[in-house]
């Protein structure tokens, strides 16, 4: 065979083997971000057997491969607010375990692990508080939502504790439910990360137009590390959630899978770093939520 | 071979080249995508970490001086003068504390090592050592040696280890050379620098010797030197003192068996140099008017579901699932659970811990936060909250809080003991509380002469106790300054 012949075989040969191994990759790889059909028949069927039942769109849809975001809480981040702070008039008094901000009227309080207060007057109940009551009623889309959403982001702004001067990723803070008593409402507000809601979310309460008081947790600092990291099984955290049921009380309700969804947990370090941690949430019929580190593959909550 | 079939061949070649060089890379991401090699840049046992971390960043804001520092230092360097000494408790004089923090380091930490001495020869050797120069700490209660070492820079916070000791004298060892060092003060003074060693003891007789692989290399380095002594007796708050063991006693007591009276580390300040401490105010009383509310709220009580009782005796319950607060009209709280139920570590954290298993210093943290609520919820005082005992039944571990004032502790109808805690398991079982209103005023009073109130002490005195400057608050005694305490060496504080 001449040497140009040669050349054509191998190129041919390569090629031919080049598409297997790379059918393989693909394949391998498809492998990781999905669950095998046999895989998932089988688990569900021993899911069954302890009373779980998991829908099998949950198992099917591409595994989630969420990375861990980080900061660092340092003065230079934090002079932003405290210069409007300052600006506002507010006296910054150092704390323990946060930052507080004394108005004339008002006070602020920014805790190191984002725990977050607002209060305008004396005795007044903050609106998680409020909540509980059970008395609220939430607003369905629309034009009022809408309204009272932009009043607590313009009360947010003017305090200088939304800004994306740090922000790294894509960082948005929306709406989760509007709530209302009579004239007053409460805004449930959260963060999102990449798309990926922070667990915890900020409550305001609106009376006559003005924000009166808030608390939750808010992050006034964003990440600036994206980290990759390694993540749990989610057939492991059903079956945790398998041996959990069977550790129940047989008359206790049936258990079907109303949703899994994923979000950030907030964890510190004790050099002041923060963490933004996936976590995995799974939703019951019967209104029960379990949440799962989505790293270590424990118990969160 | 005309030009465009060199062409032609070197571009096959090069086919062939790049064509290899993908083979290679999809065999190796083959391979790879089955071995796990895949490196994350935050594993699971970063996690781990992490999670752990974030408890401890609850409650390491709490972590303080206040809280872990010794009742008393001292310094003695005995060709130079009398010795001298700082009352320390609750975080005052924290610079001197501060200076003797490098010793634990080297002693308790990592290049330290412990040898458990018999009683005998442990007090031998500590009576001998009293006579000498040496640095001595003296603690409210007996402390794991983790948390004494836990302000230090290798403090480890993974669990309790080293023994419970309250007492400790660092002592000069071997002479290592002579050299000018800078003192505390910034000036700079001849010293000898010797290599250290320690031996500490317990309340109930325990005694250990620390040693360190440490040797002091540069002029720098931690050492037992001069400088120290050097450095303090020049400061204005310092005490001369000796020790009642090394005491030069007089006839008069002699004749009161001043010895088996008196402990050997109890402090005698020497001559006529008055002390001043700031006057304390203190008052046990629940006002009629008291505002339950945010008490009730500290043990997660929610005030507007809890259901009220008075029993014959005036003491007033408050239920609420499963849980019971009772004020006794002596102003003494108790909270108590019923079962397995209480306030769980995860509660008083604010944290989600999961099905993390606690360390004992989570427990401590969980403690200091409760404290420094009740503190804060009931009375804003100026007084300092100090650890004043750590029980262990195997079961469940009870953490005592005081306060102190000025670098002495309180004490309230006899007991030091303003709040406790008891944990077991994950859970805060039980607490109490004395409803006392505290602060310290504007005003500082001379403390009495001590050897004089000792004379006076000694001749009713049947047993051994201890002697101190403290504060003594009762029914009748509410504004006072600091006086001669004493405390039968054989009662547990």
């Amino acid at each position: 065979m001449s040497w140009k012949n040669l050349k054509i075989f191998a190129i041919i040969t390569l090629l031919v083997m080049d598409i297997v191994f790379a059918f393989f990759v693909i394949e391998r790889r498809y492998s990781v971000s999905y669950y095998d059909d046999t895989l998932i028949d089988s688990a569900i069927t021993v899911f069954s057997a302890s009373d779980l039942h998991v829908d099998r769109s949950f198992l099917e849809a591409k595994k989630k491969m969420p990375a861990v975001y980080t900061g660092k809480i340092t003065s230079t981040l934090f002079s932003e607010v405290t210069e409007a702070m300052e600006r506002g008039g507010y006296q910054i008094q150092e704390d323990t375990g946060g930052m507080r901000f004394v108005g004339e009227t008002d006070e602020f309080f920014f805790g190191n692990d984002f725990i977050f207060t607002y209060i305008s007057a004396e005795g007044i109940k903050l609106p998680s508080v409020l909540l509980e009551e059970g008395l609220w009623v939430a607003l369905s889309d629309g034009e009022e939502k809408t309204s009272v959403f932009q009043t607590a982001i313009d009360f947010l702004k003017s305090k200088a504790l939304i800004s994306d001067t740090f922000a790294h990723y894509s960082y948005d803070i929306s709406c989760r439910y509007v709530y209302r008593l009579g004239g007053n409402y409460i805004v449930h507000l959260i963060q999102s990360v990449d798309g990926m809601a922070l667990e915890s979310g900020l409550y305001l309460l609106i009376s006559d137009g003005n924000v009166t008081c808030a608390d939750g947790t808010f992050s006034i600092l964003l990440p600036k590390d994206k980290k990759s990291a390694e993540n749990a099984d989610l057939l492991n955290i059903l079956f945790a959630e398998k041996a959990y049921i069977a550790s129940l009380d047989k008359n206790t309700s049936d258990y079907t899978v109303s949703d899994i969804s994923y979000s950030y947990g907030l964890y510190f370090d004790s050099d002041d770093t923060f963490y933004l941690i996936p976590l995995c949430k799974i939703t019951y019929l019967n209104g029960e939520e379990r949440v799962y580190n989505f790293v270590s593959g424990k118990l969160y909550a | 071979m005309n030009r465009s079939e060199k062409w032609r061949e070197h571009l096959r070649s090069m086919i062939v080249g790049i064509l290899l060089l993908v083979l290679i890379c999809l065999c190796v991401i083959y391979i790879l995508s089955f071995s796990g090699v895949e490196e994350f840049e935050f594993s699971a046992q970063d996690m781990e970490a992490v999670s752990n971390e974030s408890i401890r960043y609850q409650y390491l804001d709490y972590w303080n001086r206040d809280f872990v520092s010794p009742a008393f230092i001292g310094f003695s360097w005995k060709k130079l003068g009398d010795n001298v000494g700082f009352y320390t408790l609750g975080g005052e004089n924290e610079d001197v504390y501060q200076s003797v923090l490098p010793f634990f380091e080297k002693l308790f930490g990592k290049e330290g090592e412990m040898e458990k001495l018999s009683r005998n020869a442990g007090e031998k050797l500590f009576h001998s050592l009293m006579k000498g120069s040496y640095i001595y700490l003296s603690y409210a209660c007996d402390l794991p040696t983790s948390v004494i070492c836990s302000l230090t820079e290798e403090a480890d916070f993974s669990g309790e280890s080293g023994e419970y000791i309250s007492e400790i004298l660092i002592v000069p060892e071997e002479y290592l050379w002579q050299t000018e060092i800078q003192t505390l003060t910034g000036e700079t003074e001849k010293t000898v620098l010797y290599s250290f060693y320690a031996v500490a003891r317990d309340r109930a007789g325990n005694y250990y010797r620390y040693s360190t692989k440490f040797l002091p290399k540069t002029p720098t380095d931690i050492a037992f030197h001069t400088n120290f002594y050097l450095t303090y007796n020049e400061a204005e708050d310092c005490l001369p003192y000796e020790f009642a063991y090394v005491l030069k006693q007089d006839d008069f007591l002699q004749k009161t068996n001043f010895s088996e009276k008196v402990t050997d580390t109890t402090i005698i300040p020497l001559g006529n140099i008055s002390h001043s401490a700031p006057v304390v105010f203190a008052e046990s009383r629940i006002a009629s008017g008291t505002d339950m509310n945010p008490i009730l709220e500290n043990f997660y009580m929610n005030p507007e579901q809890t259901t009220s009782y008075t029993d014959e005796n005036g003491v007033i319950f408050y239920f609420d699932e499963g849980q019971t607060v009772s004020v006794a009209p002596g102003g003494t709280l108790h909270y108590s659970s019923h079962g397995p139920q209480g306030i769980s570590l995860e509660t008083v954290f604010g944290w989600h811990t999961g099905e993390k298993e606690y360390a004992f210093f989570d427990y401590l943290g969980a403690a200091l936060i409760a404290s420094h609520q009740l503190k804060d919820a009931h009375s804003k005082t100026n007084c300092k909250l100090y650890l004043a005992g750590i029980d262990y039944d195997g079961e469940a571990l009870t953490i005592r809080f005081g306060y102190a004032a000025g670098g002495f502790p309180l004490y309230f109808n006899g007991e030091k003991t303003i709040m406790s805690f008891t944990f077991s398991g994950d859970m805060m079982q039980s607490a109490e509380y004395r409803f006392w209103t505290v602060h310290m005023t504007a005003l500082v009073s001379e403390a009495p002469d001590f050897l004089l109130t000792l004379r006076a002490h000694l001749d009713v005195a049947d047993e051994q106790k201890r002697y101190f400057y403290g504060y003594y608050f009762s029914k009748e005694r509410s504004r006072v300054g600091i006086d001669v305490l004493s405390i039968p060496q054989t009662e547990k504080e």
